[in-house]
């Protein structure tokens, strides 16, 4: 796969800049997300997720089984301001 | 794996990261040990903001001044992207008995040399049109400050201390400590025992194990906060507020409240009542984002000093540990960050950090 290939097609990140990222340092996909942006945008990392975790494994030479979760957190699909507030008008 | 160091730092977020690279810049030998991934603690929970405008005394404002001044030539100096957005600074008065202590700030500012402005609530909607006047009472402006990302900026302390020689350590948690004569000796963690001639521990919450630990207070309270993101939007907001801002892609960071909360807990989940808290207050704040779409939130401990002002000193009767924490640390921690290491090498006297020191709990 070539460097310039998109994984995070949200946020728009290649698998370059992903490498890079764990060539710096990261081996999570929480620790890819937070310098990359990749897992940030729309889909929260949905799309982009398993094949990154892909990336980790074979970048570092570890076994599939075992690989953490990025964090979760709420909410589980976009919901607007007004949607959360006490008042409903 | 190197195990051994002048200086261990324990932590990796802005002031572990900033500390390392200032002395790896005077050419000493760093390790800095993280128990999870970098900026994975305290410096990952917030909106970043760089607001050295609101604090005070006078002696800490002059400090926040100076960090921002080095906050200014980091990109250049560090050679990478920090997500530095001067935007200025809004800070809007929410209640009216609040007003005379947010005007005394200008007087503070203006002593460094800092002209910042009363504006009444037509004035500032004025800059920011979808704000609502009647949430606020006014506010104080300042030209400077703004936000950035605390994330690239940890990693660009991270790899520059890299560059200089630092060893950083991820996914190595410190478990305990062997202490001879005042010294610590050992810190035992989980990828074995390091040895260090200083040790600096800019742990965060991290600092209630560390202090229990080796029989000292850290003197900072526990405190949850949470923050909103939202969907991408075009350019809505101007300003920096306390309350929310935008980020360079265009997503708002809302969020002001936090809580104190018990030391020893880790809990960082998001309570819906927390969340309803902030949406109320946004949708007050600025009815016209209330259609807007929140796409993540994330909630995260954060310390704060019991006096307010940043910590920096030797705490117990250890001669080789120095703690090192504080408060919207993304004004001021270039600067002390700085000074500390300084201090450190010898070439800077503790005069330098008079009224952040530990010792002043002590008294």
């Amino acid at each position: 796969m070539e460097d310039h290939v998109i994984i995070c097609r949200c946020e728009e990140i290649t698998y370059g800049e992903i490498k890079q990222a764990i060539r710096d340092g990261a081996t999570t996909l929480d620790g890819i997300k937070r310098v990359t942006r990749a897992g940030k945008g729309l889909c929260q990392g949905r799309t982009c997720r398993t094949l990154i975790t892909q990336i980790l494994n074979q970048e570092l030479g570890r076994a599939p089984e075992g690989n953490e979760c990025s964090s979760m957190r709420p909410p589980v699909r976009p919901i607007s301001i007004e949607n959360m507030m006490s008042e409903k008008e | 794996m190197q195990k051994k160091a002048d200086y261990i730092i324990i932590g990796a977020g802005v002031l572990g990261s900033s500390l390392a690279y200032y002395l790896t810049k005077k050419g000493r030998d760093v390790i800095v040990l993280e128990r999870g991934e970098i900026c994975d603690g305290v410096s990952s929970t917030t909106a970043a903001l760089v607001l050295p405008s609101p604090k005070t005394p006078a002696v800490y404002n002059q400090l926040a001044w100076k960090g921002y001044e080095r906050f200014l030539a980091l990109e250049e100096e560090l050679g990478a992207d920090i997500g530095l957005q001067i935007t200025g600074s809004t800070m809007l008065c929410r209640a009216p008995e609040k007003m005379d202590g947010m005007k005394a700030t200008i007087e503070v500012n203006k002593e460094n040399g800092k002209t910042l402005q009363w504006l009444t609530p037509e004035e500032i909607c004025e800059r920011e049109p979808i704000l609502n006047p009647e949430a606020f009472c006014g506010g104080v402006y300042c030209a400077e400050g703004g936000n950035l990302n605390p994330f690239l900026l940890v990693n660009a302390y991270i790899q520059a201390a890299k560059r200089n020689g630092a060893q950083v350590h991820t996914f190595t948690e410190v478990r305990g400590f062997e202490v001879k004569n005042h010294r610590i000796t050992t810190i035992h963690t989980n990828k074995g025992d390091y040895e260090a001639g200083q040790i600096i521990s800019t742990a965060g919450n991290g600092n209630f194990r560390i202090g229990k630990e080796l029989g000292f207070d850290p003197h900072i309270h526990n405190t949850r906060g949470l923050i909103m993101v939202s969907e991408k939007l075009p350019k809505v907001l101007h300003s920096t507020y306390a309350e929310m801002r935008q980020s360079a892609e265009g997503n708002l960071l809302m969020g002001a409240n936090f809580r104190i909360v018990e030391s020893g807990t880790s809990d960082n989940r998001v309570y819906y009542d927390e969340l309803q808290e902030v949406c109320d207050d946004i949708g007050f704040l600025a009815p016209k984002l209330r259609s807007v779409k929140v796409i993540r939130t994330y909630s995260g401990l954060r310390v704060l000093p019991e006096d307010g002002l940043p910590i920096v000193g030797q705490p117990g009767r250890y001669e080789n540990l120095w703690i090192y924490e504080m408060h919207s640390a993304f004004s001021s921690s270039p600067e002390l960050s700085w000074r500390l290491a300084e201090i450190l090498c010898g070439d800077m006297d503790t005069e330098a950090i008079e009224t952040f020191r530990y010792e002043r709990f002590d008294k």
